[in-house]
């Protein structure tokens, strides 16, 4: 292979010839240190989940923590070392021990090694000797690999293939993880939240494949690090920008195009990523049978930039900068729900996030972060009609500093930090935008709140065969003013009639307090080299949630902090796991058990409309759920064929139970959640048949999600009304699907400069026509329908195969 | 229906007589909705109630029956033998005559719908079951605004065009005012038996004359019209889209609308009333749920009741709708040679038929 013939390969031993004492004696006799760093060339970063053998009287092998470090304690003797990491060259040292007990790897990117084009969650080994349960790691090229919907390559997609992870069906915003609403799962770039994963309503995520580096999703196991939400958390890193030399890359699709550009502003001290992608898709509009589908307009582009300084080895300043906008115009109001007439109604929403992050290295094995993050969602809906003209705004600003420590040495790694956040939401504010319009201004009251938190979370080497992470999160929620909080009668359901006035809290004033411990737990024991038995428990809370009670979110549904009425959300998750290995790590294969319950979730009263709602606690009914399930992976990691097939088992209910006999039809009946699908079969192969090309197949089976079946009919006022009343009880029809992509990379030659490659995919292949959703109506027409059937109808979205094809290059 | 692709948008809504569009962006992307059995397990014989009270004089109705099971299709299943009370909030009570078919009626000279006053009514079921529904209110209704058409083509071959029918309402400065339109058009016919019989020779088609004056009504069934102030009190509220009539002809057309006040109890029971009939399965849509009406059983609080008796003030506004404006001619609908007959047939009155001549014709 190729690594030898690399003129970048540095390899620098250092300190070579000091001795270290020996601390353990063992039969075999005495063990020796040696420990070293993996970093990535050329940013020379830290390089995390690197896997090193260390080959000689005895072969051992571990991986690089955090900070890239590793540690082994190896007998006397020579040994080849190795640093081995998907998608890179493979480099190997030859070391003496005890004389030589301190190295250093650079590793560099090979886009053409076999290896990479493993479609791969985590490494080989560390699936059975990291002390993680439930997390997956996808790097971008991964997710390239996978066919794409319009050739559009999807992080959120992707996810979606993995197990514990499902939607309400396709085209909908956001992902359910392991029994979680959409809204409880972290999503951050770069340490900014993104509280709309999607453009155009659902169809793609809002991250550009191009400029990201990987996504690291935490399902069980969630470190004290991170909180906020009860689900998951979903880590999306920005491409560090290449400090060397300036390299431009894009790729034309049919829905969206893409463009890249990065490379040193000084050499070696700044560099630059700036990636942009932009939608053309009006013309296609232009192709539809109907009028009013050819007013539709639809467009969207984003903006990923990192700029990263590097005044020393120690100090490490980044500026990342996200900006996504959506422009989404549609005939009618139906969307809108702000029950205002309108010929058409423009969707508007747009995130812009801002992080600053400091890092620096006190010494080897202490080092901080400080990162400040501003970011800024902001929906607006707008009707152009003169007589109605209005402008709905609304949007969520956060702002966060944050201080990470971290110290890592020898069997311990610890974390600790503190964090505050400010939020500010302005549910919703309508403007009349002309002198004609009969609109009438309605400002909602803006919300304001504090969000503090310290952690300590600790990973240690127990013994060779126990490790444990364990953590404890401390966080504190503050509501504040200037709010009025309604009073209502007690006692009696709340409602706008039972409302009996109001207390007034002054700008900065603490009108509720919320908090807790979140501890949590990983362990990992070690049954044999290739079997690891572990074990979780996590506990998160959520002060911020979406509040929408439509069956896919709106980008213009509102998110709501917790409030004098509106109870925080929490979620407590046991995860258990058994990881095995087989044939030198060429298969892999996974159980993981979970058991959730959570805390106030919510639930919306029938019929109201949550559009410009000036008293949400009227709304919103708040209970319990549980969730667990069982999911089973099994992965070939190596070879011209790579892969995986994983089988998941999931049940998820909510208890909606109110005190009041107005909700009584919900009472003590535990419902399916509407995302809930017990059987998902995911296949996800991916077969190489030569250096250039490879065939790419999913097939994904689920059961059908449920959906409330009316259980009779009743005639009112001439029109037959189906009668629904046991919620989710029934289930729409299998859900299956499979696609197939062919990726031709660019030439693997490294003497040209400019490189291409197509990527051309297919969409449910077999043209199925997957149900959405089953619906009841009446015809409606002008006679009197009293013999009239109620006829079900099923509703599909993509119901038949779509091609798409992509132009991807780099310069 | 059958699969319809476009080469453009994700999903389409189809959403009662209004069409609305919704999400995304594709190449080649079909959305279909195919005909569907989904097997229900079914549990009928649920009481409704359906009836108002408005400030018009009387008789006012109250329709009692069983609700059915989802794939019925024939039977009918009405509630004789109730007692059917009807009271206000100042002490007038009147019961209801039983008029067969589940019908119960006041008297014409009995108790009157009056703007201000709560009216409930109380229902006690030959099973001994006693229901009695919350007190609504009868608000006052607005004037009937301004009307006007907007000419449409349509893509179908039998229709060349149609007329969409707005109304521009003045809101009273009050806040939390709901309104309900229905509409009927009446037509007045001149033969009340048409019979088209194929034989082998060819089709024959016979009419006979009516034996009396005889009009044709086409009301708006499974319209439910709603609207409110909450973002425009005291402003005009605009193009409420009453509904549609067909360019099938170059006469005028006539419409009764009737402009009704709601409670907002009753508003949100037509409007919930209104998505369940009309949902499209769209991923944006509210999913389906119990619409609670206002009658709740008072001898067996668990059980569900369905329906509403509401209180409204109605103001009535007949027109003939012009529909030669525009410069094209209808499609010619007539296709058959009539036999006129010498007997008459009677006008039977009926939901589609009455001898009675509509209010402002």
């Amino acid at each position: 292979m190729a690594f030898r013939a690399t003129s970048y390969l540095v390899l620098v031993l250092l300190s070579l010839g000091s001795y270290v004492f020996a601390q353990n004696s063992s039969v075999l006799g005495a063990r020796y240190i040696v420990t070293g760093r993996v970093l990535h060339y050329p940013e020379k970063t830290p390089f995390a989940g690197v896997t090193i053998v260390a080959r000689g009287p005895e072969r051992l092998v571990t991986t690089t923590k955090a900070d890239g470090t590793f540690r082994f304690e190896l007998l006397r003797g020579k040994y080849a070392m190795v640093a081995r990491m998907l998608g890179y060259f493979t480099e190997e040292t030859p070391i003496i021990v005890p004389e030589d007990n301190e190295l250093e790897f650079l590793l560099r990117e090979n886009a053409l090694l076999l290896q990479e084009v493993q479609v791969s969650e985590t490494k080989a080994e560390q699936n059975v000797s990291k002390v993680e349960i439930g997390v997956a790691k996808l790097t971008i090229k991964s997710i390239k690999k996978i066919p794409a919907v319009l050739g559009e390559v999807d992080v959120m997609r992707s996810l979606q293939l993995l197990p514990g992870v499902s939607s309400v069906g396709e085209g909908a915003t956001g992902i359910n993880v392991r029994g979680g609403s959409i809204d409880q799962n972290l999503i951050l770039i770069d340490d900014a939240p993104v509280y709309n994963s999607s453009h155009l309503m659902g169809l793609f995520s809002v991250f550009n494949p191009d400029a990201l580096k990987d996504v690291t999703f935490y399902r069980g196991g969630i470190p004290a690090q991170y909180g906020g939400r009860t689900s998951s958390v979903i880590e999306v890193r920005v491409k560090e920008p290449d400090a060397e030399k300036w390299k431009v890359q894009g790729g034309v699709g049919l829905v969206a195009s893409r463009l890249m550009v990065d490379g040193p502003l000084i050499k070696n001290k700044m560099a630059l990523l700036v990636a942009t992608r932009a939608s053309f898709s009006d013309y296609l509009f232009r192709f539809a049978k109907t009028a009013s589908l050819k007013g539709t307009k639809a467009n969207f582009y984003d903006i990923t930039s990192k700029l990263a300084i590097k005044p020393s080895t120690k100090n490490q300043v980044y500026i990342i900068f996200y900006q996504g906008k959506d422009v989404f115009k549609i005939a009618g109001d139906s969307l809108a729900r702000t029950e205002v007439n309108a010929t058409s109604s423009v969707f508007d929403w747009q995130t812009r996030n801002l992080t600053a992050r400091w890092n620096h290295a006190f010494s080897e094995k202490l080092f901080a972060n400080l990162t400040a993050v501003y970011s800024r969602y902001a929906p607006t809906i707008t009707n152009p009609d003169s007589a109605n003209a209005f402008e709905l705004k609304s949007g969520v600003t956060y702002k966060n500093l944050k201080l990470d420590v971290g110290y890592v040495a020898g069997k311990h790694k610890i974390d600790v930090g503190l964090s505050g956040i400010r939020y500010d939401i302005q549910p919703g504010d309508l403007q009349p935008t002309l002198a004609s319009s009969n609109i009438n201004p309605l400002t909602l009251q803006k919300e304001q709140g504090l969000e503090a938190a310290a952690y300590w979370n600790h990973e240690i080497e127990v013994s060779k065969q126990l490790s444990v992470m364990y953590g404890l999160r401390y966080s504190w929620f503050a509501a504040l003013g200037p709010y009025r909080v309604n009073a209502y009668e007690p006692n009696v359901p709340r409602d706008p009639t039972t409302m009996t006035g109001g207390v007034d809290y002054g700008s900065g004033k603490v009108i509720k307090t919320y908090g807790g411990l979140e501890p949590r737990l990983v362990a990992r024991l070690n049954l044999s080299p290739t079997t690891s038995l572990k074990f979780s428990f996590n506990r998160m809370y959520q002060y911020l949630q979406l509040i929408s009670n439509t069956t896919a979110a709106l980008p213009t549904d509102r998110w709501k902090l917790s409030d004098a009425f509106l109870k925080p959300q929490i979620g407590d998750q046991l995860s258990l796991g058994i990881f095995k290995n087989w044939q030198k790590d060429t298969y892999e294969t996974s159980l993981e058990l979970y058991y959730k319950r959570l805390t106030n979730v919510a639930d919306y009263r029938n019929g109201t409309n949550l559009t410009l709602l000036e008293a949400p606690e009227t709304a919103i009914l708040q209970g319990t759920g549980r969730s667990y399930g069982a999911e089973v992976l099994v992965r070939k990691n190596t070879g011209f064929l790579t892969g995986w097939v994983s089988y998941t088992f999931a049940q998820t209910e909510y208890l909606i139970n109110s005190p009041y006999s107005e909700d009584k039809y919900r009472n003590g009946m535990y419902y399916p959640a509407n995302f809930n699908k017990p059987h998902t079969v995911n296949v996800v192969l991916n077969y190489r048949i030569s250096r250039r090309t490879s065939w790419s197949f999913n097939w994904v089976y689920s059961t059908g999600r449920p959906i409330t079946y009316p259980i009779d009919k009743y005639f009112v006022d001439n029109v037959y009304v189906p009668n629904y009343t046991l919620r989710n009880q029934a289930k729409i029809p299998d859900y299956h699907r499979l696609d197939i992509g062919l990726n031709v990379d660019a030439l693997p030659t490294t003497k040209r400069k400019w490189q291409s490659g197509w990527a051309f995919s297919v969409y449910n292949l077999y043209a199925r026509q997957n149900a959405y959703s089953i619906f009841f109506r009446t015809k409606n027409d002008n006679v009197l329908q009293f013999y009239n059937k109620v006829n079900a109808y099923k509703l599909s979205i993509f119901g038949t195969l779509i091609p798409s094809i992509t132009y991807n290059f780099t310069y | 229906m059958s699969g319809r692709r476009y080469f453009a948008i994700v999903i389409h809504h189809l959403l009662g007589k209004r069409w609305i569009w919704a999400v995304g962006v594709a190449l080649i992307l079909s959305q279909c909705v195919t005909s569907y059995d989904p097997n229900i397990t079914e549990n009928a014989q649920k009481l409704v109630v359906d009836g108002t009270i408005t400030n018009q004089p009387g008789p006012y109705k109250i329709r009692l029956q069983y609700s059915y099971p989802y794939t019925n299709q024939t039977s009918v299943n009405t509630i004789g033998g109730a007692i059917v009370v009807m009271s206000d909030d100042q002490g007038m009570t009147e019961k209801l005559t039983d008029r067969g078919q589940g019908l119960y009626e006041t008297s014409a000279t009995g108790i009157k719908g009056i703007v201000g006053r709560k009216y409930h009514i109380t229902i006690k079921t030959p099973d001994g079951k006693t229901y009695v529904s919350n007190p609504e209110l009868l608000k006052p209704v607005a004037e009937f605004g301004k009307f006007y058409t907007e000419y449409q083509q349509t893509n179908s071959a039998k229709l060349r065009g149609q007329f969409a029918m707005y109304v521009d309402v003045k809101d009273p400065s009050t806040p939390n005012d709901f309104y309900r339109w229905k509409w009927a058009h009446y037509e007045e016919v001149n033969y009340c038996l048409q019979t088209v019989t194929t034989t082998p020779g060819g089709v024959i088609a016979t009419r006979n004359k009516c034996c009396e004056p005889c009009w044709k009504i086409e009301a708006c069934n499974g319209c439910i019209i709603l609207a409110n102030d909450r973002l425009t009190n005291g402003q005009t509220i605009t193009r409420v889209p009453i509904g549609k009539i067909p360019f099938d002809g170059v006469s005028s057309y006539f419409i009764l609308f009737e402009q009704h006040s709601l409670t907002q109890e009753a508003y949100q029971f037509w409007k919930g009333v209104d998505s369940q009939i009309n949902n499209s399965g769209g991923i944006f849509d509210l999913p389906a749920a119990t619409v609670v009406g206002n009658v709740n059983c008072t001898s067996h609080p668990e059980e569900q009741v369905l329906g509403y008796f509401g209180a409204s003030s109605v103001v009535y506004k007949s027109m003939y709708i012009p529909r030669n404006t525009t410069a094209s001619l209808p499609y010619n609908s007539d296709y058959f040679n009539w036999i006129d007959l010498t007997s008459c047939y009677r006008c039977q009155e009926s939901p589609y038929r009455t001898q009675k001549a509509p209010l402002g014709w």
